[in-house]
């Protein structure tokens, strides 16, 4: 167990930001810490790397407590803070140094490293700039490429995708993949859920300062109601078709809504086939969608309001 | 290790902020320009009128023909026109004209009073207390107490003022001392130096409001070593323009130092630290970057302040009292006496008193320091 968290409680005079969380963390995995903002997700990784105090609840990093060996977990952590924490004033190069250095490295390794995490994170061409002429999302990747410069072994990152491109999105999502390839453990915070979706092993959802969910994604999912849905668009609808399709093993439901039909049926019911050749007897098909539940659907479901508000 | 690099980086970055550095270095090399060519023109006194200056002289003594003697000088006669008068009250209304600027008075009983070792005047009489006039007389009458002729006068220089039509004008104690144009160029100098405390005031409310505080509070430093190596790095940043006034008032008073150089480097050096300390602590306890540095502005001006009127002798109640804490007055004090040789005693008092005012800040501001870091 490379992280464990017990009922970690902190509190903001009258805002219960992190309500007796629990969560533990494998060595290797992609942990996602998914929630809408307000959940709590800052402060919880905040109280893991001691810059905030909890009120109770006990933290241990690599087995390690904070009270005693607050300089070794130190070391082996690497943070991409929520907000972009750059010095504007320095170099890309100079910042990487600067906060390499500040974890003991030097010389020719120092240097290495340096590029190394330049090269990662695809501004190696833009080191002797200056971060004031850089995009959103080359701030975002400098952000990033200052937590590895000293390899750590635990990488913990807060929404690093927060307002950016699509292309710096996908450059960063790719690179914390390859990251976790080779060796590191990360917690992803994020409130994208497609995010955490593609690239966690395993996901933790928060809301209200409380962990209302945890598993891996298809745990997660099993946790919905097992309905299945399928929404059909048809040139022409009739209620004789409604009647058939109602037949049919596995549906519960059936109705039409203007040239719509929806279908609801069992999970794992495999009844797809037998929709389709109903509907394409008495109409065309225009379009076909069947809903497979997404933490999205976790999230509505667990919560009764969806993860964007 | 780790306090150097950070002090590293602190430099870089107070240098890069260019504006603020232009204005801590350039700002004040233009002035000292200023001031240098001002001090020069001054002392050779060229593009100067010649100055309209009378002495009445009732002793005719020994050591009143030598003060005569000395006033017909080249030196004197480059920057003064001199004539003697034949009674005083010719002489004052000379002044009340405006034939002449000043009168100088040397009583009947100057040398005899001289010889027995009693205290005597010189007496001057003048309409003007503008400062040209101020300064050339002064500047004079200490150019006068210097020379042997009047060393010995064991009295005040006093000014008496006899007629409602003519004003008094204040001159300096005790014999040697800056004039008033040196003073004010002097007081100013080290008000600019002392506006530094910006630098330091900005740099850490700067540091505070940063995101990147987070990541110096993740990163296995000692917070000790973080918020020494800001101390350093602002001091370091400071240095340049504390050199300049070691440079400057070594080129201005420098022949007058007799290798008492370190004296002035030791004191500029105490001062900045006590400067970069002032203006962290401001910005610790502020936190903004506005207020903090109002504050910073006005405490300077203050502790300037308090210095300046007691340099002109014009400290009354809580200034009086105040001028003990103001480190630019301890500065004033080093550099008169060191120039002047002073009390050797006093300067070493002035030096202690700043290096425990830099002990006892640079304390607090590690202590607040390490306290709003984390
Ligand atoms: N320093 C703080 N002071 C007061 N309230 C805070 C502070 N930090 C966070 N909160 C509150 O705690 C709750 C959780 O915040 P946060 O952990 O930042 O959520 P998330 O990261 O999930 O968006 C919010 O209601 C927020 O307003
Ligand atoms: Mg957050």
């Amino acid at each position: 167990m490379l992280v464990e968290v017990k009922n970690l409680v902190k509190r903001y005079k009258d805002v219960l930001a992190v309500d007796n969380v629990s969560l533990s963390i494998e060595e290797g995995e992609i942990l996602g810490l998914l929630g809408p903002n307000g959940a709590g997700k800052t402060t919880t990784i905040n109280a893991m790397i001691g810059l905030t105090r909890p009120d109770s609840g006990e933290i241990l990093i690599f087995g390690k407590n904070f009270n005693n060996h607050e300089l070794e977990i130190k070391r082996d952590l690497g943070v991409v803070p929520q907000d972009i924490a750059i010095f504007e004033d320095l170099t890309a190069y100079e910042n990487l140094c600067y906060f390499g250095k500040l974890y003991g490295l030097k010389g020719s390794l120092l240097k290495e490293r340096v590029e190394e995490a330049l090269e990662f994170t695809g501004l190696l061409d833009r080191k002797k700039q200056y971060p004031k002429k850089f995009s959103n999302g080359m701030k975002r990747r400098l952000n990033i490429a200052c937590a590895l410069v000293h390899h750590p072994k635990l990488i913990i990152m807060d929404e690093p995708t927060v307002g950016i491109d699509p292309q710096s999105r996908n450059h960063i999502i790719q690179s914390i993949k390859k990251l976790n390839e080779m060796g590191s453990t990360i917690i992803y915070i994020s409130h994208y859920m497609e995010e955490i979706e593609e690239i966690c092993t395993r996901i933790v959802i928060m809301d209200q300062g409380r962990v209302i969910a945890k598993g891996t994604k298809e745990e997660l999912k099993a946790l919905m109601t097992s309905d299945e849905r399928v929404v059909v668009e048809l040139s022409s609808a009739n209620y004789t078709l409604v009647d058939n399709i109602k037949k049919l093993s596995g549906v519960k439901d059936a109705y039409i809504n203007g040239t719509e039909l929806t279908v609801i049926s069992q999970k794992n019911s495999k009844n797809l086939n037998g929709i389709i050749a109903q509907v394409s007897e008495n109409s065309e098909i225009i379009s076909l969608n069947v809903e497979q539940p997404s933490l999205e659907t976790v999230f509505l479901t667990l919560t009764g309001r969806s993860l964007r508000d | 290790m780790n306090v150097l690099q950070i002090a590293y980086y602190t430099v870089l970055r107070n240098i890069r902020d260019w504006k603020l550095f232009l204005l801590l270095i350039g700002a004040p090399l233009v002035f000292y320009l200023i001031i240098a060519n001002v001090t020069t023109n001054v002392n050779q006194g060229i593009n100067l009128e010649k100055f309209k200056l009378a002495y009445f002289d009732a002793d005719g003594g020994p050591t009143a023909q030598q003060f005569e003697g000395f006033l017909q000088t080249k030196e004197i006669l480059t920057a003064f026109d001199i004539q003697k008068v034949d009674s005083l009250d010719n002489g004052k209304q000379m002044v009340k004209d405006g034939k002449i600027e000043a009168l100088i008075y040397l009583k009947n009983d100057f040398s005899q009073s001289l010889k027995q070792g009693e205290k005597t005047n010189i007496e001057i009489f003048s309409n003007k207390s503008i400062s040209a006039t101020r300064l050339l007389v002064e500047g004079f009458i200490n150019t006068v107490n210097t020379s042997s002729a009047i060393k010995k006068i064991a009295g005040d220089i006093n000014v008496t003022e006899v007629s409602s039509g003519i004003q008094q004008i204040a001159i300096s104690s005790t014999g040697k001392t800056f004039n008033d144009a040196d003073k004010s160029a002097f007081i100013g100098l080290l008000e600019m130096l002392s506006y530094g405390a910006l630098l330091g005031c900005l740099s850490v409310i700067n540091s505070m409001k940063k995101n990147t505080l987070l990541r110096f509070n993740i990163s296995p430093i000692n917070d000790l070593a973080y918020v020494s190596g800001q101390f350093l790095g602002n001091y370091l940043t400071l240095c340049p323009s504390s050199g300049l006034f070691i440079a400057f008032t070594y080129f201005i008073w420098g022949s007058s130092m007799q290798g008492n150089i370190l004296n002035i480097i030791l004191t500029f050096l105490l001062l900045t630290g006590i400067i970069t300390a002032l203006g962290m602590i401001v910005g610790y306890l502020t936190k903004k970057t506005g207020l903090g540095a109002i504050i910073s502005v006005c405490l300077n001006a203050l502790l300037s302040g308090a210095a300046f009127v007691w340099m002109m002798g014009t400290a009354h109640g809580f200034l009086k009292w105040f001028v003990f804490l103001s480190p630019q007055y301890y500065v004033y004090v080093i550099v008169a006496d060191t120039i002047f040789e002073g009390f050797t005693s006093r300067i070493q008092v002035s030096l202690i008193s700043l290096a425990m005012a830099v002990t006892a800040l640079t304390a607090v501001t590690l202590f607040l320091g390490r306290r709003k870091a984390v």
